[in-house]
């Protein structure tokens, strides 16, 4: 593959630092050299790309993505894909991801248990195009919880959407299941959600002994844990826990933020992944983004080194 | 969609006479006009159309393959199909059928899957446009007997999951499995008549009842589906005359009697041998343990012998034979496909114009679509390919990528002819341009 070079580029670093003019030129799969001259010497048989003043920026890296959810209003509307047309679908999601310019992905959960593993690695052997991508498990949840989608007639796990544990020990198996069939993530529901009946946000369901087993399990293969939180004693679940990604985080008052950043630098929960945001919100209305810090500054969801 | 107006071609039309130099204006999806012209004389462009200069370049309808198996994985056994788990197998369906489409075969018939829904959900994807592939007839899994081909099971492993094929016994069982499939929304249903002797049982060993294979007729038709055999013995061949059933593969063996039905019946039955299963089953497949000593134990030499002896005397009898060769397998994978039309001519006697026909008219009425594919005639749907060389010179250059210069179907480039090297491409016309108004 020749070398790239960009000149006449508007550089967006990713620090922070002002954009400036300048030329890029990519070696391999590296960036190789990053200058403030526009007009670089070409390297022999590099391609030389005129940027012609565009900006030049970082890949984006989506921190919450489900290539399996088909664009249906309802999570049975998910479920009820067969299983070849999911796998398709996901292919397909992969690839608009990647032409919308994110070109790292972190899974947040599947809608069958190998959805997520499969188009990871269909990405990673050149089977399809997509972006990097961290593949997770189904959504782990209680009967009754966020992702049970059974029905008392039909309480078959395939019409689930999640997978219903009870007690811990039922709760290791699942995480084994799902580290046997390789995810790099699994996903646990610790409360409910608006949408639906009878376990709005508010709700958390899952003993400490279950979550406990989880991390567990999946600390001791090196596995990240990732978990759906969006109330006050979920956050603080999570956080009692030491599980370094949490999504949501809808509903906190002054001691669930205290907690929050006191942790925020914690170095004990990184062991799996150093090099990744260890924190990430995901502001799911205008009330929690507004208590967001404004970009560009250290903030609870910024990456550190 | 712009137009395309192919020009300076050397025209194979599908109807068997010599190539002739001229013009191929497609629109829409179909090709409305095909005219003959002097070599490097340019008729009209017509406006708003993309003119292609094919430099003198073969044009030939899109090739239709009669026996394709998108999800066999290239892999030595039946069993390392099937092991393959559902979500890489469709991915890998969707591979291959893009793989067709590059190798200039617009259309192909499913002969075949190896999970249930594996073929409805590609010809599905293909059709809506979520993946790249040819024109698709999709097939049932293949539907055998307890111990017959495509039986995968263990003794100590009986979950019909480990099952290559769908296993059936007794009439009642048949007909839930067809509708079953019919349901799933298939084109055709295949039924296993005969043996393989890979498997351990010999291709001239015949399994179903007539019962059983009447009612799995009986089931299609009433759905409105296609019914395919996998027929190597003669009695099989002889049983798809008797029970209707339209489409014959291998037809190995046959005596006297199969072929006399055979010629009586040869508007309603196609042949596909797949022959390049025998072939490099007996020749080609030592890599994977299967010596020529090993497969001439199995009976495979005496069955290509067979096979190419019933093929010349269809042949004599004007019984048209069609390629799709069963690939798909490690030493017969997906994309050598032309390599069927080289043994038609090498083995069976066709002439390259036999071949070339027999992978082009020949296989329209097989995609069931009559005469609307397979020729390069006004009205005909615009399924093209531009080749560098002349195929009915040397029928080989259909099996190098590099000299398929182009593919279109349905009016649509899959690959582009590529620019320049002494093969120009014009750019398309601007609709203002004064030197045409």
């Amino acid at each position: 593959m020749a070398p790239t070079l960009f000149t006449n580029v508007n550089i967006l670093e990713g620090t922070g630092v002002l954009p400036y003019r300048g030329s890029v030129l990519v070696e391999g799969n590296r960036i190789r050299q990053v200058g403030r001259s526009t007009s670089a010497i070409t390297p022999a048989g590099a391609t030389l790309i005129d940027g012609a003043g565009a900006t030049l920026m970082p890949g984006m890296v989506e921190a919450h993505t489900h290539f399996s959810w088909n664009d249906a209003a309802t999570l049975s509307g998910i479920q009820t894909m067969p299983l070849e047309e999911h796998v398709l679908w996901c292919a397909k999601v992969a690839k608009r991801y990647l032409h919308a310019g994110f070109t790292s992905c972190l899974g947040a959960a599947c809608a069958k248990p190998r959805l997520d593993v499969v188009i990871r690695n269909a990405i990673n052997n050149g089977q399809i195009p997509g972006p990097r991508y961290l593949a997770a498990s189904q959504e782990i949840t209680v009967p009754g919880g966020l992702g049970d989608e059974t029905l008392p007639h039909l309480p078959f796990p395939e019409f689930s959407f999640g997978v219903n544990v009870n007690g811990a020990e039922d709760m290791r198996k699942s995480v084994r299941m799902f580290l046997k069939y390789g995810v790099d993530s699994i996903k646990i529901n610790l409360s409910g959600d608006n949408f639906v009946p009878g376990a709005d946000s508010h709700t958390a369901w899952m003993t400490d002994a279950e979550v406990a087993a989880a991390v567990e399990e999946v600390k001791m293969r090196g596995k990240r844990i990732i978990v759906h939180a969006r109330s006050k004693a979920s956050i603080q679940q999570a956080l009692r826990h030491g599980i370094e990604l949490i999504y949501h985080a809808s509903f906190t008052d002054t001691e669930t933020l205290d907690m929050m950043e006191a942790a925020k630098d914690a170095s004990s929960w990184s062991r799996a992944s150093p090099s990744y945001t260890r924190c990430s919100t995901r502001a799911s209305n205008g009330a929690s983004r507004a208590r967001s810090p404004p970009a560009g500054v250290t903030s609870w969801s910024g990456t550190r080194r | 969609m712009a137009d395309t107006l192919f020009t300076n071609v050397r025209v194979f039309d599908g109807g068997g006479e010599a190539p002739f130099t001229g013009d191929v204006l497609v629109q829409g999806n179909k090709i409305s006009r095909v005219v003959k012209a002097g070599f490097g004389q340019s008729s009209a462009p017509v406006l708003g159309a993309r003119i292609i200069d094919g430099a003198g370049a073969f044009l030939m309808p899109g090739m239709i393959e009669a026996h394709t198996h998108f999800s066999w994985n290239d892999q030595p056994t039946l069993d390392a199909i099937q092991r393959m788990p559902p979500e890489e197998h469709i991915l890998w369906c969707s591979e291959v059928a893009k793989k067709y489409l590059d190798m200039g075969w617009t259309s192909c018939v499913g002969a075949a899957a190896a999970k249930p829904r594996l073929d409805v959900v590609i010809r599905n994807a293909i059709n809506d446009g979520t993946i790249v592939g040819p024109r698709y007839l999709a097939a049932s899994q293949e539907i055998t007997v307890p111990g017959g081909l495509g039986d995968t099971t263990a003794p100590h492993l009986p979950q019909h999951e480990f099952a290559f094929g769908a296993i059936v016994s007794g009439a009642e069982e048949m007909r839930r499995c067809v509708r079953m499939f019919a349901k799933y929304g298939v084109d055709s249903i295949k039924i296993n008549l005969s043996g393989e002797s890979i498997t351990g049982m010999p291709s001239e060993m015949s399994q179903f009842t007539s019962e059983e294979v009447r009612v799995c007729v009986e089931e299609s038709k009433a759905w409105g589906k296609r019914v395919s055999a996998h027929a190597r013995s003669s009695w099989a061949v002889k049983e798809c005359i008797k029970q209707g059933i339209e489409v014959i593969y291998h037809a190995s063996f046959t005596d006297a009697e199969a072929l006399d039905m055979l010629e009586a019946n040869k508007l309603k039955h196609h042949v596909a041998p797949g022959l390049a299963w025998l072939i490099n089953t007996c020749h080609h497949a030592s890599q994977w343990g299967l010596t020529p000593e090993v497969t001439r134990k199995m009976g495979y030499h005496r069955e290509l012998e067979a096979a190419i002896e019933s093929m010349k005397a269809m042949r004599r009898r004007g019984i048209r034979i069609l390629p799709g060769g069963d690939y798909g397998f490690a030493w017969t994978p997906h994309g050598t496909n032309a390599k069927d039309l080289e043994y038609f001519v090498k083995f069976v006697g066709m002439s390259n114009m036999e071949a070339l026909l027999s992978a082009t008219a020949w296989g329209g009425p097989m995609m069931m679509m009559g005469k609307q594919i397979g020729y390069i005639r006004e009205g005909c749907l615009a399924d093209i390919l531009l080749v560098d060389g002349d195929p009915l010179a040397d029928i080989t250059v259909l099996q190098d990528k590099d000299r398929i210069l182009s593919v279109m179907k349905d009016g649509v480039f899959h690959r582009e002819p590529p620019v320049g090297a002494g093969r120009p491409v014009r750019s398309g016309a601007p609709l203002n341009a004064t030197r045409w108004n």
